[in-house]
């Protein structure tokens, strides 16, 4: 199904070096419009560190970037956002001192919902309360961000990208941490972003989380692709079984 | 010419050797610190301010002076520490907080100077008389003093990071602080040595810039700039990046003030200043910030 | 609601301060509460930088001066009039910070610290150098400006005060609206995180460069003002007791508050004024008082007043509470 859309989101040979220690290495993906595609790896395989070097937080030392028919590795953060290519942080950020709903509108007022258009205020309010809605923010909207618990700011993190109405967005661990039911809370949100036509780029550890929302995986060793495709067929591969879940499972085993 | 030349270089290294002991101090708290010591222009002033008490109230003698100066600015250098750069340290907003607390530290020293001295120039009595002459170039033996006592106060301060336990300890803190923390190096024990270490320089400075210039409450404020100036240019932290950079600022500052004009010497070296923060932030040695 | 609270409290202000001149019959006093407006004006667009912004520079001497100089000579060469020349005080200063800005706020923080310093020398020398435009040390003697018939100068208090109490309000709702704007959302933003602001679209250069431009104006509008008020400018307008007292209004009023650093020129100006017998040790008081605030009250004296109003609130509560257990 995957195959007959277009690509919407192409890296071609990144690679990001620290001193002389390649964190991400000569690595070439595509994903596809509207759908969910997981990015998985061992601890320090270079997963964070690409979704920096894609949104932009850390330059990328080789290769190019393209989204959406343009090459953006040379664009700055902030405009990469108004794009349309939005981002969550594996630790959640916030802006502390500001209120739920401030915290949103950020996003809104900076971020170019209409694309170039500029919006009147009622528009922004509505499309503000929405997200809010969306996300199941509403009740708290007028909390100071500063006092919320992990999985609301995770939420609200998401609902400052949501509110731009971006094409893609990037979650980086949005599950991890959380109980079973905040967790299902968020797969469901997840899928739901994914309805609406966002294509949605996934890292997270959990990986039955990982494996049931994904469409495609690809699997992430050392800075490098070692495996792509789909759920099933990535989590049968030798190599991924190798390099990756035996880590992992150990990890697991221990915990 | 050639001889005009040759005394601008003479002067410019006699510049150089004042300017370093007033960088190089300033230099280490930002590297290993992180933060910008504004009262250390007032540190200048009291190493000037005390040794001239020294000389005058203790019967002339300059070693006694000077050792004097040294105890007092290392010991003030604690007091600074303990009483207004740790409170402020790791709180919100502290590098804003910690400037503007030196600087007021600072405004108190000079105010304090003009209180207990008047505000009035000052003149410390000549350390030595008489001059050495080559050919056409004369060189007084003050400014030969002054040549040889700074550099063995910047190699003392060279031995004593690479040499000495608790100068290995101020560079490991520099280096990496939570690296220093594990194997068990007290950062706030070297701090606070750092800031006194800092303060000694400048008293030692202030002593060399007395001996020359005049002595007003706020002289400390034109070295201040040169020495902002020098931790720039020598890659902001860098001990050594400093100390070169110190002799090119003298040596510059002396053919300004040969060739063009004693007036021109400070803004031309501010518009190199500020050419150097626009064009190369990280100095000269210094990598990219 | 938020916008009417604002409203009663600069009604509040702007009340208390017209009646003073009514009140008080001492010109000295007057003149004392002017410069105390004044300065609170310069210190306040200040820390619309460095509270708000979290840019500490120290540039707002220059920018005053840049105001009283630019009006002094192009009112002492050209004969601009001086009621214009407030605006081309503002002009020059928001010049200045364009030059100084556009530069310096690409790179770290700490060179902000040192290109603003050494304008400031820079600026003073040129002063001292072109002693045919300037006057060099011994400065230019300058016209009042004029209102209608009317001087603003020592000679005409009542007018002057009343002058310099709209600029006083000017500068408040001037400050507050870049707060409440997208300007201020982006700063609080910036304060709190900066890199999550710049991946929600907030361009850091550009927001902290309007930022700084807007806050030199007022202060070089100040500049000019001060410079006509007193019909004399001298390089005394770059002296750091300027800076002193600007710096210090702010943080004993309170960093990153709207009434703080005026709160602080105030108590500032009138600590000047009556511990005149403490001459010498003023400004020796005035740096252990910095000192201490921002050891022990880093918010400012501000935070005294919003103590005492929610301490005076929350008793309201619980009295009536207890009503109602009654």
């Amino acid at each position: 199904m995957s195959q007959k859309k277009k690509p919407i989101l192409v890296a071609e040979g990144v690679s990001k070096f620290f001193g002389r220690m390649a964190a991400v290495k000569d690595l070439s993906f595509q994903v596809f419009e509207e759908e969910i595609y997981g990015i998985a790896g061992p601890n320090g395989a270079g997963k964070t560190t690409l979704f920096n070097i894609i949104s932009h937080v850390l330059p990328v030392d080789n290769g190019q970037i393209m989204f959406k028919d343009k090459y953006i590795h040379k664009l700055s953060l902030d405009s990469i956002f108004r794009l349309g290519l939005a981002r969550t942080f594996q630790i959640p950020a916030l802006f502390k001192s500001l209120t739920v709903r401030q915290n949103v509108q950020v996003g809104a007022t900076f971020g170019d919902p209409e694309k170039g258009v500029k919006m009147d205020k009622r528009d922004m309010e509505n499309l503000i309360d929405e997200t809010l809605d969306f996300t199941g923010l509403s009740a708290k909207r007028d909390i100071i961000a500063e006092e919320l618990a992990l999985m609301d700011r995770k939420l609200l993190m998401m609902a400052s990208a949501l509110v731009t109405k971006p094409m893609v967005l990037m979650l980086d661990e949005p599950i991890a941490g959380l109980g079973k039911v905040d967790s299902d809370q968020v797969m469901e949100l997840i899928r739901n972003i994914n309805k609406q036509g966002v294509t949605v780029l996934l890292i997270e550890h959990i990986m039955e989380a990982l494996m049931g929302l994904s469409e495609r995986v690809m699997i992430m060793h050392h800075g490098e692709k070692i495996c792509e495709g789909k759920p099933d067929k990535v989590a049968k591969d030798e190599s991924v079984i190798e390099a990756y879940l035996g880590e992992e499972y150990i990890r697991h085993k221990n915990q | 010419m050639f001889s005009d030349i040759a005394s601008a270089i003479i002067i410019g290294l006699v510049l150089g050797s004042m300017y370093a002991l007033a960088a190089v101090g300033l230099t280490l708290v930002w590297g290993v610190l992180k933060i910008l010591n504004f009262a250390h222009g007032g540190f200048i002033t009291l190493g000037a301010y005390f040794v001239w008490v020294g000389i005058t109230f203790l019967g002339g003698n300059y070693v006694i002076s000077f050792l004097l100066v040294m105890g007092l600015t290392f010991l003030l250098g604690f007091v600074l520490n303990a009483g207004v750069i740790r409170p402020l340290q790791g709180r919100p907003e502290s590098e804003t907080n910690i400037f503007i607390a030196t600087l007021a530290t600072s405004i108190i020293i000079e105010n304090l100077i003009i209180v207990g001295f008047g505000g009035r120039y000052k003149s410390i009595p000549e350390m030595a008389s008489g001059s050495l002459t080559l050919g056409s170039i004369s060189i007084n033996f003050q400014q030969m003093i002054i040549m040889a006592v700074a550099p063995v106060f910047l190699v003392g301060l060279m031995y004593y990071l690479k040499k000495m336990k608790s100068g290995m300890a101020v560079r490991a803190v520099a280096q990496d602080a939570d690296g220093a923390a594990i194997v068990g190096i007290d950062s706030e024990r070297v701090y606070s040595y750092t800031i006194a270490i800092g303060a000694l320089m400048a008293g030692v400075a202030g002593v060399l810039l007395g001996v020359i210039f005049y002595l007003s409450p706020g002289m400390g404020g034109d070295p201040l700039v040169r020495a902002l100036f020098i931790m720039v240019l020598g890659g902001m932290g860098s001990v050594k990046g400093t100390i070169y950079g110190a002799y090119i600022i003298g040596i510059i500052d002396a053919l300004a003030r040969y060739f063009i004009g004693m007036f021109w010497a400070s803004p031309i070296l501010f518009v190199m200043f500020i050419l150097l923060l626009l064009l190369r932030p990280q100095g000269l040695f210094g990598v990219k910030v | 609601m938020k916008s009417n609270k604002f409203l009663l409290e600069i009604l509040a202000i702007v009340l208390v301060l017209s009646v003073i001149p009514a009140l008080v019959r001492q010109q000295y006093i007057l003149h004392v509460i002017m410069l105390a407006m004044i300065f609170g004006i310069v210190a306040s667009n200040w820390n619309l930088a460095i509270g708000y912004g979290g840019m500490f520079h120290l540039a707002q001497v220059p920018f005053f001066a840049a105001g009283g100089y630019s009006t002094a000579i192009l009112s002492v060469h050209m004969g601009l009039s001086p009621l214009i020349g407030i605006l081309v005080g503002g002009v020059a200063a928001v010049i200045l910070s364009l030059i100084i800005g556009i530069p310096a706020l690409r790179v770290r923080g700490i060179y902000l610290v040192f290109l603003t310093f050494a304008f400031h020398f820079i600026m003073l020398s040129l002063v001292l150098y072109f002693v045919d435009i300037t006057g060099g040390d011994m400065g230019l003697i300058l016209e009042p400006i004029r209102i209608g018939a009317t001087n603003i100068d020592m000679f005409n208090p009542v007018v002057t005060y009343y002058t310099a109490l709209s600029l006083f309000v000017l500068s408040l709702v001037f400050i507050k609206t870049i707060i409440d704007s997208k300007i201020g959302l982006a700063l609080v933003s910036l304060r709190d995180s900066e890199v999550y602001a710049v991946s929600r679209g907030i361009n850091p250069y550009k927001i902290k460069l309007v930022t700084f431009v807007l806050s030199s104006f007022l202060a070089g509008v100040c500049g000019a003002f001060y410079v006509h008020y007193l019909r004399v400018v001298t390089p005394a307008l770059f002296d750091w007791s300027f800076l002193i007292t600007f710096l210090a209004s702010i943080v004993i009023g309170g960093v990153g508050t709207l009434y703080g650093p005026l709160l602080g020129a105030f108590i500032l100006t009138f600590l000047m004024e009556s511990l005149r017998f403490l001459e010498m040790f003023r400004n020796i008081v005035f740096g252990l008082l910095m000192i201490l605030i921002l050891i022990f009250m880093p918010k400012g004296l501000i935070m005294l007043a919003n103590r005492a109003q929610s301490i005076f609130s929350s008793r309201q509560n619980s009295a009536g509470i207890v009503d109602e257990e009654n």
